[in-house]
């Protein structure tokens, strides 16, 4: 597969999320083929991540769960840079749709992170001998989780739409800070997690599994994201009609 | 007397330099306690990992866990059908 292959993904999944959110006929149908396809590649990775794929050289059979642990982590940092994107967007040009896309990426952001990690710490258990250490890449990766739960918590802090939208895409640019961050980490300093590996250092069976997963979960991060974009204009909607506050009476003289 | 008894163990270490080493038995992995290899433990190297299929399985099942429980939680939290306004 060629470099520039998964970043087409991504660019054909932003667009197709950009079709979603601009294009109402395509709202109602494109994401169901694709949360089919999710499907049937998520059993399929079931089958060539446990059986398919070669046990790894040193880590043996642990080493598969890295087929659904990596592209956990890839999911959540595709989401985050949705949502800069977003917020970014919003800041030139006020619109609740790049809010509320932003809202969407940053929660299944969050959940893929989560999960990514978790998966990590159940890796790191028989491959590092504790489930947890106190490494460069593990505590970026935490207090970019804890960044991105602050900015959804913060959300919910202020009542008025165009506030909380302005307030959270800053959050957002700032929380992405540590994105590169977390990325850079095990070069940057000495980490017990390994540095990113490449295509070339890998068995080419690996190489595809782990394609494989990433597309898998590049088909969820879409229909999460769309699906969870309808609740947030639905809940943006809902506030919109909302009666504006009463003014608070003079008291009588 | 010193350098006879220094002259005799130099002849002697000499003499016994060329002796074949003592045979040294290959150590013997109990079955019960040699873990499992895919491909044998004769043929894994030092600092292999061997099993380890319960994490995993708990990573995979987490993993689709975690897919049925966000779609489920987002069918929960869809938008409800505006009703009609008559007026």
């Amino acid at each position: 597969m060629p470099p520039f292959v998964p970043l087409t993904l991504f660019a054909l999944v932003v667009a197709a999320i950009i079709a979603h959110v601009a294009v109402p006929s395509v709202r109602g149908w494109l994401w169901k083929p694709i949360a089919g396809l999710g499907a049937f590649m998520l059993v399929a990775l079931w089958y060539l991540g446990l059986v398919w794929a070669p046990p790894e050289q040193f880590m043996s059979d642990v080493g598969r769960i890295l087929y659904v642990h990596v592209p956990h982590v890839w999911m959540a940092l595709l989401a985050f840079t949705l949502n800069v994107g977003c917020a970014v967007a919003y800041l030139m040009k006020k619109s609740f749709v790049t809010d509320a896309l932003a809202e969407s990426a940053a929660e299944v952001g969050v959940y893929f992170g989560a999960v990514g990690v978790t998966m990590g710490s159940i890796w790191a258990r028989p491959t590092w001998g504790v489930w947890w250490d106190w490494d460069p890449r593990l505590i970026s990766t935490t207090v970019m989780l804890l960044a991105y739960v602050g900015y959804l918590a913060l959300r919910s802090f202020t009542e008025d739409p165009e506030r909380r939208a302005t307030w959270s895409a800053v959050a957002a640019i700032l929380s992405y800070v540590s994105l590169p961050i977390v990325w850079f980490s095990v070069r940057w300093w000495n980490s017990l997690h390994q540095v990113q590996s490449s295509p070339s250092t890998v068995d080419k069976p690996m190489v595809q599994v782990l394609r494989w997963g990433a597309i898998t979960l590049l088909c969820f991060l879409y229909v999460f994201i769309v699906k969870r974009y309808q609740i947030a204009r639905s809940r943006q909607t809902a506030a919109m009609e909302l009666p504006p506050l009463e003014a608070p009476r003079p008291e009588a003289a | 007397m010193k350098t006879l008894v220094a002259a005799s163990v130099l002849f002697a270490g000499l003499a016994l330099a060329d002796l074949p080493a003592a045979e040294q038995k290959p150590e013997v992995v109990p079955e019960a306690a040699a873990p499992k290899h895919p491909q044998g433990i004769e043929n894994a190297g030092a600092g292999v990992i061997s099993g380890g299929w319960e994490y995993v399985y708990a990573a995979y099942t987490l993993g689709t866990l975690g897919v049925l429980g966000f779609a489920t939680s987002l069918f929960f939290r869809r938008p409800k059908a505006q009703p009609e306004r008559t007026s």
